[in-house]
């Protein structure tokens, strides 16, 4: 099937909704950080609107696509996993598109993220974006994701393939494959990469993961000053949508200094810290209030979350871009982590940080149809409790799907985890 | 000092009322519409059988699903704590709980001090729960008493495929409608066993130690705890009062706190 009739009234109403967002937080406001997360989310999606008439091609791509070759060659990213995944807490229309999805044969049992990602290419909701990339980081959805949309829209498009370990001749490999791709982006776009664009961009990069492991380290210190959404909107800005940008560096250090400015002073985000907790997965979209909630009514402190802003070791070499980029990819958090076989960074990593961060406790999202996610539970959770000694709390959630499960049972769930874990202190466990 | 523990469940309403450690009060109610009557109600009937009045009680630990609407209670704790606290004293080498109740399933996973180690629990649909089970014996039309006694005299189990209690039901009639038809205790022991199997998968996702023990209404039902004795090959612990295991958990948290 192909799209012929294209209907944006859904992404203006997106983009609209954001606007207000971002006017009742600048009317409200909070922390700089928080308000600048809004603006450069309500400007990256702006762009794909300006794209044709700035004469700029739009390039659709899923997670992980490095976007430096897109920055630098002056194309507008449209990262499609965090669209898909925003969309519909803004929108609340999560219904709307997963009927949309089932229309197409799509059932529950499929990823919601990519249910309604389906909804809305085969329907046209989107900007006609010019090309597609992407690669199967770091699920089997997602790399039926890009065949899904270049047949609907009649796009042409480019695989990624992203080895699965991380060895030296797979870096070389996937550099190979990261050169064919821009030569791919030259062809359909008609634009070149500059090799010093690149490197800048890898410069920007660099710095981005810098400041992110700064500002990660400091959720080591006790109390706390890292708030408990950082994370996740750190991942958003500065890992998604902005990585070898200068605004995802300004993110980064507007954050890290806010931080550094508790920190300084031995302040925690809360008065009383009660709990120090390790998230294993990404909260669902519309629970992100939920961490707010344990912070102020239980002092409850997310310190670390190794899928997210725990980096792998790495730093740009110029004079082998290709290589370095390559490199980057790797040592990304979640692509480095859920990629490849966690037990050779997922569980390290959470064992690393369970020590470092003094975690008493963890909690996993579970989203209920993400295959590999829930793979992930036991093996984590026995690493945990065995060779850590913390218990983990897991639970049974749908990424996008609000009915799933209440806030009220989730925080129910978590008062019981809460009583466990000041059990286990009482008893000196 | 009297201390009392109440569980307001989504069916039932249990107090426990306990003077220097021992049980001198409890009361199994309907849970009313309104949760607070519905507990006032519980409390007034385990101080009768004490032969308190409710002044003389010097702390009330709320637990359950409705334990945040109960006015008078001077502290809540989850059901989570309650249960392990409960099973902890009744059967110190308790490792792995079964709890099912009308409408809720869990396992809980304890440590050698009977702290929680795990949990998991399972209460987004009626399968494998007591809603579920009597269901099922009123399309056999007959009492759960009855039901369960009658699924001991099975010599196999029917085959149920679905747990969903709407399909279950539709493969009940099927089963007594067949030629010839599937003999009736055959079918007890088959959703009998078929429930017990979604159970264990559940605690099989936390692990299974023994000794089990198993709590809640359903422990009543001689079925299914036969069924779920074949499914994790271990004899089951069954408390005298299994509906009261987490009230008398949250009566010995507020004796603690006194």
């Amino acid at each position: 099937m192909k799209v012929v009739n294209y209907d944006l009234s859904r992404y203006e109403a997106f983009i609209h909704n954001l606007e207000v967002i971002l006017h009742h937080r600048r009317q409200r406001p909070t922390t700089r950080s928080d308000e600048l997360y809004y603006e450069l989310l309500l400007e990256y999606y702006r762009r794909p609107l300006r794209a044709r008439a700035e004469g700029k091609p739009l390039i659709a791509h899923a997670a992980y696509i490095p976007t430096e070759i897109l920055y630098a060659m002056d194309l507008v990213p449209f990262h499609l996993e965090s669209f898909s995944v925003v969309a519909p807490s803004v929108l609340r229309n999560f219904e709307e598109l997963a009927s949309a999805a089932k229309g197409f044969g799509l059932t529950p049992e499929v990823c919601s993220a990519h249910r309604v990602q389906a909804a809305w290419f085969v329907n046209g909701w989107l900007p006609r974006p010019d090309a597609v990339l992407w690669s199967q980081q770091m699920c089997d959805s997602i790399s039926h994701s890009g065949s899904l949309l270049r047949e609907v829209y009649d796009l042409p498009g480019y695989y990624l393939d992203r080895p699965y370990r991380f060895e030296e001749r797979e870096v070389r490999y996937y550099a190979q494959n990261l050169a064919e791709m821009a030569e791919f982006l030259e062809g359909v776009t008609g634009h070149k990469l500059d090799l010093q664009r690149l490197c800048q961009a890898l410069y920007q990069s660099y710095q981005s993961s810098l400041l992110q492991t700064q500002l990660y380290r400091l959720g080591s210190l006790v109390p706390s000053p890292v708030p408990n959404r950082l994370g996740d909107e750190l991942l958003s800005i500065c890992n998604w949508l902005y990585l070898g940008t200068a605004e995802g560096v300004d993110f980064a250090q507007v954050a890290l200094s806010e931080v550094k400015e508790r920190a300084a002073a031995g302040r925690g985000v809360v008065p009383q810290e009660k709990h120090r907790l390790l998230a294993l997965y990404p909260p669902p979209s519309f629970h992100w209030k939920l961490m707010d909630w344990l912070e102020r009514e239980h002092g409850a402190m997310v310190v670390a979350r190794p899928y997210c802003l725990h980096w792998g070791p790495w730093a740009p070499d110029y004079g082998h871009p290709w290589e370095s980029l390559a490199r980057r990819c790797f040592a990304t958090p979640i692509s480095r982590q859920f990629h490849g076989p966690i037990g050779d960074c997922m569980v390290p990593d959470a064992l690393w940080d369970a020590a470092d961060y003094k975690a008493e406790g963890a909690f996993f999202f579970a989203m209920i149809n993400c295959r590999q996610g829930c793979a992930m539970v036991r093996t984590l959770k026995d690493a945990l409790m065995e060779r850590a000694g913390i218990p983990t709390l897991v639970l049974d959630v749908d990424v996008l799907d609000p009915s799933f499960v209440s806030e009220e049972e989730l925080k129910d769930r978590f008062e019981g985890f809460f009583e466990v874990l000041a059990e286990r202190r009482a008893n000196a466990l | 000092m009297p201390v009392a523990g109440i569980d307001v469940g989504s069916q039932t309403t249990k107090v426990v009322i306990l003077e220097d450690g021992q049980i001198i009060g409890k009361s199994v109610v309907t849970s009313a519409d309104e949760t607070e009557v519905g507990a006032r109600q519980a409390m007034e009937e385990a101080l009768k059988g004490a032969g308190l009045s409710f002044d003389q009680l010097t702390a009330i630990v709320a637990t359950g699903s409705g334990r945040k609407d109960v006015s008078f209670a001077t502290k809540q704790k989850t059901s989570v704590s309650c249960l392990a606290k409960g099973v902890n004293l009744l059967f110190p080498t308790a490792r792995t709980v079964f709890d099912v109740g009308a409408e809720s399933s869990s396992v809980l996973r304890l440590n050698p001090r009977g702290l929680v180690e795990d949990s998991v629990g399972h209460d987004r649909c009626a399968s494998g729960t007591g809603v579920f089970i009597e269901a099922m014996s009123r399309l056999m039309m007959m009492p759960l008493d009855q039901f369960a006694q009658l699924s001991l005299r099975a010599t196999k189990r029917a085959e149920i495929s679905t747990m969903c209690a709407i399909f279950a039901e539709s493969e009940v009639i099927s089963h007594v409608h067949r030629v010839p038809p599937t003999p009736k205790e055959d079918i007890a022991a088959g959703i009998h066993g078929s429930m017990a199997v979604r159970l264990v998968g559940l605690g099989k996702r936390i692990g299974i130690k023994p000794d089990a023990v198993f709590t809640g209404g359903m422990a009543k039902n001689v079925g299914f705890i036969k069924a779920l004795e074949q499914e994790i090959k271990m004899t089951l612990l069954v408390p005298e009062d299994p509906q009261l295991v987490a009230a008398l958990g949250a009566a010995r948290y507020a004796m603690e706190e006194k």
